[in-house]
């Protein structure tokens, strides 16, 4: 098996299904639980790629990555609107010095019961608390790379 | 004197079933979270003990989904604890999502959610 799974980002809603099933197939040697939780992560953040409309044809892809005893998914897409970056870094970093991210995963559930919008904004913490990954993300003007990285075991 | 005594009947449901099927890619949470409100102000008027929701067939469920729920458990967190019904959220141990997705639903709600699995 190679160790990289690259898959150009679709703009379809509909497409997530076989995103999802590309991931699964690509991790079919690793523990079922990381398998579970790449898919979901995946899945998560190419959703968020194409709700905020940057994904689309170009450079834009899904890399999912085993990096010795890590499993790296990322997700690299057109950069959105500052306003989006700052709130994504925002969470990023809330969920980095998180004491407890299964608390602020009930936490944000608490919020957007309250908030009562079109979006949940759950997708990362979901990725951070169910699938136990950290998230990063980085910016260079043009495109944003976010990444959910755990180890394999 | 012969005065009739009014019965007392009082319909309750004891039990509501639903079923989700399908891939759960919502994008718009705001129609699922309607439709599972609807159903809690059914089973509110019906005096419903349970409500089981059947998701044994439903591949995924993204984070707007599981949102659909946790508006619907909040909403059910807020009526007063003798006249709530329980949520059972049943799922299938061959869906690998639910284990941990399910389980999030029901840390939410700890004296309101239940979940249960059927062997695949």
């Amino acid at each position: 098996m190679t160790d990289t799974l690259v898959v150009e980002l679709p703009s379809l809603w509909s497409a997530l299904v076989d995103v999802r099933a590309k991931v699964a197939q690509f991790l079919q040697s690793t523990p079922e639980d990381v398998s579970d939780a790449a898919v979901m992560a995946a899945s998560e953040l190419v959703e968020n790629a194409i709700k905020y409309g940057t994904s689309g044809k170009g450079d834009n892809t899904l890399q999912v990555k085993i990096e010795g005893a890590d499993l790296r998914v990322q997700v690299c897409s057109r950069s959105g609107a500052i306003s989006r970056l700052d709130e994504l870094k925002k969470t990023v970093d809330e969920i980095r010095v998180a004491p407890d991210i299964h608390e602020l995963y009930l936490e944000h559930m608490r919020i957007s019961a309250q908030r009562q919008s079109r979006q949940t904004q759950l997708g990362l913490y979901r990725i951070a608390a169910e699938g136990g990954f950290s998230i990063s993300v980085v910016d260079n003007g043009t495109r944003t790379c976010v990444a959910a990285t755990r180890s394999l075991s | 004197m012969n005065t009739a005594q009014p019965v007392g009947l009082a319909v309750a449901c004891q039990e509501m079933v639903f079923s989700l099927t399908g891939q759960g890619d919502v994008q718009d949470v705001t129609a699922l979270r309607k439709q599972l409100l609807d159903i809690h102000a059914s089973a509110l008027s019906q005096h419903a003990r349970v409500v089981r929701v059947n998701l044994a067939d439903v591949e995924f469920m993204n984070s707007t989904g599981l949102g659909a729920f946790v508006s619907w458990i909040a909403e059910l967190q807020k009526v007063a604890t003798a006249e709530r019904y329980k949520i059972e959220l049943h799922g299938s141990s061959g869906r690998r999502w639910q284990r941990s997705s399910l389980h999030s639903l029901a840390a939410f709600g700890p004296l309101d959610v239940s979940v249960h699995f059927r062997e695949a």
